[in-house]
């Protein structure tokens, strides 16, 4: 007899799928603004204890010092973004982002490093015209969540569901979002909620690749759940690749970072051969040109046959003297020296790495998707980061979109009606993901995942071309089909097979976006770069989006709205036409 | 590569441990034994894993004996062919090497553990807070904990008393007392000021040990004893020049 | 029962000086309680002046003054160790905890029992006169 777990149903105003920034950040400000607001958190892993925000090393940008200006701010993440970005939802990030600063400090506890005179400190980061990183040390993450978790646990309207993760979200004949499914495995139960709105803000899904960075339990299941009830993608194709990857042998902590600034530091980078080979792809600005030209630089130099034997290049920090790197570094060599490298004294093997995902939910300003009741902020969402990401931005983009999801949902229940029975819709849904629980048989889900992270990797990683990711579609398609069969028998409580069976499907979803979007994309621009496509070009400064319509992909390309500041490419181009 | 045995506690039967043999390079982990294990002798095996770079503080456990957290612990750096790897200790196990972190918590809520922000201070700016102010002194090094548990499962205290507060939220509690921008003073104070407050610690120095963070538990459970002895002087230092 | 001691060993037998300290201050501060009520026991029982001197010279005994040494090393390190508890508790070389209790308690405590043990030594054994 096949075990049929029990189904709870719950019910709240507004339920958060995923306790990262833009999670506790939602919770925070809907709180705010209605302290009975009945709030619940699903989050897959334990509260404050679990994704990317936690990691998160550099800092967060913001304009806090009189001589640094929005527009300069503004100015930088467009550039960085290569002019794809929103530049409504960018300048949002822009101008929202101190205030959130300040609320983070002065109401949820952090303190980020000081002057010595006591003042805020500002850091550099790449890409930027002017100090602007907020931080704490090189572990700015742990302050960040630590204390938004201690707010959270005092407060009496917030529920957490820890190690509870989204399956589905539910939907009403509307087609209208009302709650979701989900997976507690500490209970091995399932559980229905009822919400009134539902935010998805679980942090993208950039482990699809071989070496990535993110925490491991992400996998894409926000964007996986949203694609199944129909919302609208945009910049698929945009992923960041991190340049200065860990490479641990066979550990699982290969692809963990090494802060970027390090490289704008100082540090070196180095090919087998000893040869600093990015005098040959940005001589100008050498190691500390952005994120996606140093990752493309050392992937071809890797793919040239010029990568250490197990395929990476060295970065070396060693003339900046011990103290120097102690002083600012500390986690950084500390973190080396977890896996036997002597950062302070010797060269390190890096690789890039799978850092960030761009494209995610087509938003508006208030988060709100192209679907009734459902809300994405965060890594979830896409549009604000365009294609590039700057260091520092993700953790604001989290912040500020979090917060301003919290405000909507808030203001979009006052007048929300109460959604009507979901238990029906639940219980087929449930019986859809214990399949794999019951199955003799079937696929291994760990291998099917392994499978998926090569194929992205070598087919539609940091380099691109057309006939390659032609080729990656039909085997991505094949893992999506077989992830279906896959086997999760087992326990019911933590049963990993069965979890990375679920993840698998949620990646498979965002893999084959992702893959399609690049293969439309018919130039190179920002983190995507095709090798049949080496060049920018102006009649691309357009974006993907894409969005499921009866079982099919409906794909359309938008031209960009300048709104605020159009690309130096356009308006030579109108000069000509004028002349 | 080397050969190692681990042997893992498993949640099954009584005290049950399974013998998994695994290959290991010089640089892998006993995060990583525990995956190769999962992934190709044993799925049924469960931990507790996120970052696995020492940040997330999820994979906390007994690893021969000790404390620490699995990603950060190089198997090399044991000098042992054999290693046993347990739950924590003092928490309840949920599944194997999975524990609730519950009672952990439980103690951490009683301390307050969020801010309370002070009315009379403008929200609108942001506290000058030099490294050499006092709250900078006292906070330096300490701020780094990643709620763990390793101290909690350490220490002896909390092993013969779970009323017993524990360094981890006894730190905490310190770091909000000392916190220029923070109000709730009293209610922490009367907290800590309790038998099962700073005055069960009977300085084992163990969680000092154990901490993977490094942090000095011990140092900051006798400031606050001495806080709690003179609390003249304690608010003396609280109150020093803020938003002048 | 056994496993169970065995485990509470085995959860805290790590080398570490906080810990053993912790265990030498409880087994000393026992083992002197222990001494306490003996000693006065035996004092209670020695008001004939005859008696007493039968004893003093059986106190005065190799064996006798072997344990006295044990009482000293107990007495020593019962109260270098309060001596360092207190440290702790004034906040006085909390960073460098290892080092106190291993140079000071430890350290110290040996060359105070060398210095009071070699004369007791020497004296009450070696040169013991029957
Ligand atoms: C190593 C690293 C370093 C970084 N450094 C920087 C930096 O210096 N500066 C910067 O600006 N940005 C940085 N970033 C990027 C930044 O961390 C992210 O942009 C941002 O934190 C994303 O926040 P989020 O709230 O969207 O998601 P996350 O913080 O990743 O949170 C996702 C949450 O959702 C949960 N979850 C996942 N799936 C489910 C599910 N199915 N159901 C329920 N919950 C689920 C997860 O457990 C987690 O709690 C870094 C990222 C990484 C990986
Ligand atoms: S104080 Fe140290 S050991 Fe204790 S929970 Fe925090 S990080 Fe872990
Ligand atoms: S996995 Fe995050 S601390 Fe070990």
């Amino acid at each position: 007899m096949p075990p049929l777990l029990p189904l709870v149903e719950l019910e709240a105003d507004i339920l958060i799928l995923g306790a990262g920034g833009a999670g506790l950040l939602a919770a925070l400000h809907a709180t705010t603004i209605n302290p009975r607001t009945k709030i619940l958190i699903a989050v897959k892993g334990l509260l404050g204890q679990s994704g990317c925000t936690r990691m998160v090393q550099g800092g967060y940008n913001c304009v806090l010092n009189p001589n640094d200006s929005f527009e300069k701010h503004f100015e930088d993440t467009i550039k960085g973004g290569q002019f794809v970005n929103n530049q409504d939802l960018a300048w949002a990030l822009v101008n929202d982002s101190p205030d959130r600063i300040l609320e983070l400090e002065n109401k949820c506890g952090c303190l980020f490093d000081r002057n010595p005179d006591g003042t805020i400190h500002q850091k550099p980061f790449a890409g930027q015209s002017f100090d602007r990183t907020v931080h704490k040390g090189d572990l700015t993450g742990i302050e960040i969540m630590a204390n938004l978790r201690d707010w959270t646990l005092e407060q009496e309207n917030i529920t957490v569901l820890q190690e509870t993760r989204g399956l589905d979200l539910l939907t009403d004949t509307n087609g209208k979002v009302v709650g979701a499914l989900l997976l507690n495995n500490r209970k091995g139960e399932f559980v229905s909620v009822k919400a009134k709105a539902t935010l998805v803000a679980t942090g993208g899904g950039a482990t699809m690749y071989q070496i990535s960075s993110p925490s491991l339990e992400k996998a894409g299941d926000g964007m996986g759940m949203a694609f199944r009830v129909g919302a609208e993608f945009i910049d698929m194709e945009m992923m960041q690749f991190h340049p200065t990857g860990l490479l641990v042998g066979k550990s699982i902590a290969t692809g963990g970072l090494l802060e970027e600034g390090l490289r704008g530091a100082g540090a070196r980078l180095f090919n087998k051969d000893g040869e600093r080979y990015m005098e040959r792809y940005s001589p100008d600005k050498m190691e500390r040109a952005t994120r996606d030209v140093v990752s493309r630089s050392s992937y071809m130099e890797i793919m040239a046959g010029r990568g250490t034997p197990s395929g990476g290049v060295l970065i070396d920090a060693t003339h900046m003297g011990e103290k120097f790197l102690l002083d600012n570094f500390r986690g950084m060599v500390d973190r080396c020296r977890e896996y036997g490298f002597d950062l302070l004294h010797s060269r390190v093997e890096v690789s890039p790495s799978a850092h960030y995902h761009m494209g995610g939910i087509r938003i508006d300003l208030n988060c709100k998707s192209n679907i009734d009741g459902l809300f994405a902020a965060g890594e979830d969402s896409g549009g604000v980061h365009g294609g590039n990401r700057l260091g520092g931005n993700g953790v604001a983009d989290s912040i500020v979109f979090g917060a301003r999801a919290g405000d909507a949902m808030a203001e979009y229940i006052r007048t929300a009606k109460a959604p009507g029975d979901v238990s029906t819709q639940a219980r087929q849904l449930m019986e859809k993901w214990l399949a794999p629980l019951n199955r003799e048989g079937g696929e291994n889900p760990f291998k099917l995942r392994d499978q998926l992270e090569r194929v992205m990797w070598r087919k539609a990683g940091v380099v691109r071309n057309g006939k390659d990711m032609a080729e990656a579609i039909p085997e991505i398609i094949e893992i999506r089909e077989k992830i279906e069969q896959a086997n999760g028998a087992g326990a019911p409580i933590y049963n990993a097979p069965w979890n990375e069976m679920i993840n698998t499907v949620n990646l498979g979803v965002c893999a084959e976006l992702l893959t399609r979007s690049a293969i439309l994309r018919e130039e190179s621009r920002g983190a995507h770069y095709r090798q049949d496509f080496p060049e920018k070009n102006v009649k691309w400064l357009k974006n993907i989006t894409v969005k499921p319509v009866n079982g099919d992909l409906k794909w359309d390309t938008v031209p960009v709205k300048f709104t605020r500041l159009k690309p130096p490419e356009l308006i030579e181009q109108e000069k000509s036409l004028v002349h | 590569m080397a050969t190692y045995q681990i042997r893992v506690a498993r949640s099954g039967s009584d005290g049950a441990t399974d013998s998994f043999t695994v290959e290991l390079d010089h640089r892998m982990t006993v995060l990583d034994a525990l995956f190769l294990i999962q992934r190709e002798q044993d799925p049924t095996l469960s931990f507790r894993c996120s970052c696995r770079v020492g940040m997330c503080g999820t994979c906390a456990m007994r690893i021969n004996w000790q404390p620490r957290l699995a990603c950060q612990t190089r198997v090399l750096t044991l000098k042992a062919d054999t290693i046993v790897v347990e739950p924590l200790a003092h928490l309840p196990v949920m599944k194997d090497l999975v524990v609730a972190m519950d009672p952990f918590f439980e103690q951490w809520k009683r301390v307050k553990p969020a801010l309370h922000p002070d009315p009379k201070r403008d929200p609108k700016k942001l506290a000058v807070v030099p490294p050499t102010s006092e709250f900078g002194k006292q906070a330096q090094g300490k701020r780094d904990c990643i709620t763990c548990g390793a101290c909690y499962a350490a220490c002896g205290i909390v092993g013969s008393n779970e009323e017993y507060l524990g360094p981890a939220a006894i730190n905490k509690a310190m770091l909000r007392l000392m916190d220029p921008r923070d109000n709730a003073v009293d209610e922490r104070l009367e907290e800590l000021n309790d038998e099962n407050g700073v005055w069960r610690c009977h300085t084992q120095f163990n969680c000092v040990a154990a901490c993977p963070k490094g942090i000095n538990l011990t140092d900051s459970i006798m400031k606050m004893k001495r806080s709690l002895l003179f609390p003249k002087k304690f608010h003396d230092k609280r109150n020093f020049v803020d938003n002048p | 029962m056994t496993s169970a001691i065995s485990l509470t060993i085995r959860k805290y037998s790590w080398k570490y000086a906080g810990n053993l300290a912790f265990w030498i201050q409880r087994l000393t501060g026992l083992g002197l309680v222990f001494y306490l009520i003996l000693h006065v026991h035996t004092i209670h029982d020695l008001r004939d002046p005859a008696k007493f001197d039968a004893a003093l010279a059986t106190f005065s005994k190799p064996f006798f003054k072997l344990g006295e040494i044990f009482l000293l090393a107990t007495v020593i390190l019962h109260a270098m160790n309060g001596i360092r508890l207190t440290m702790v508790d004034m906040g006085v070389g909390l960073t460098k905890q290892r080092q106190v209790f291993w140079y000071f308690t430890i350290g110290l405590g040996a060359a105070l029992l060398i210095a009071g043990a070699l004369p007791m030594f020497i004296y009450g054994i070696l040169r013991h006169q029957p």
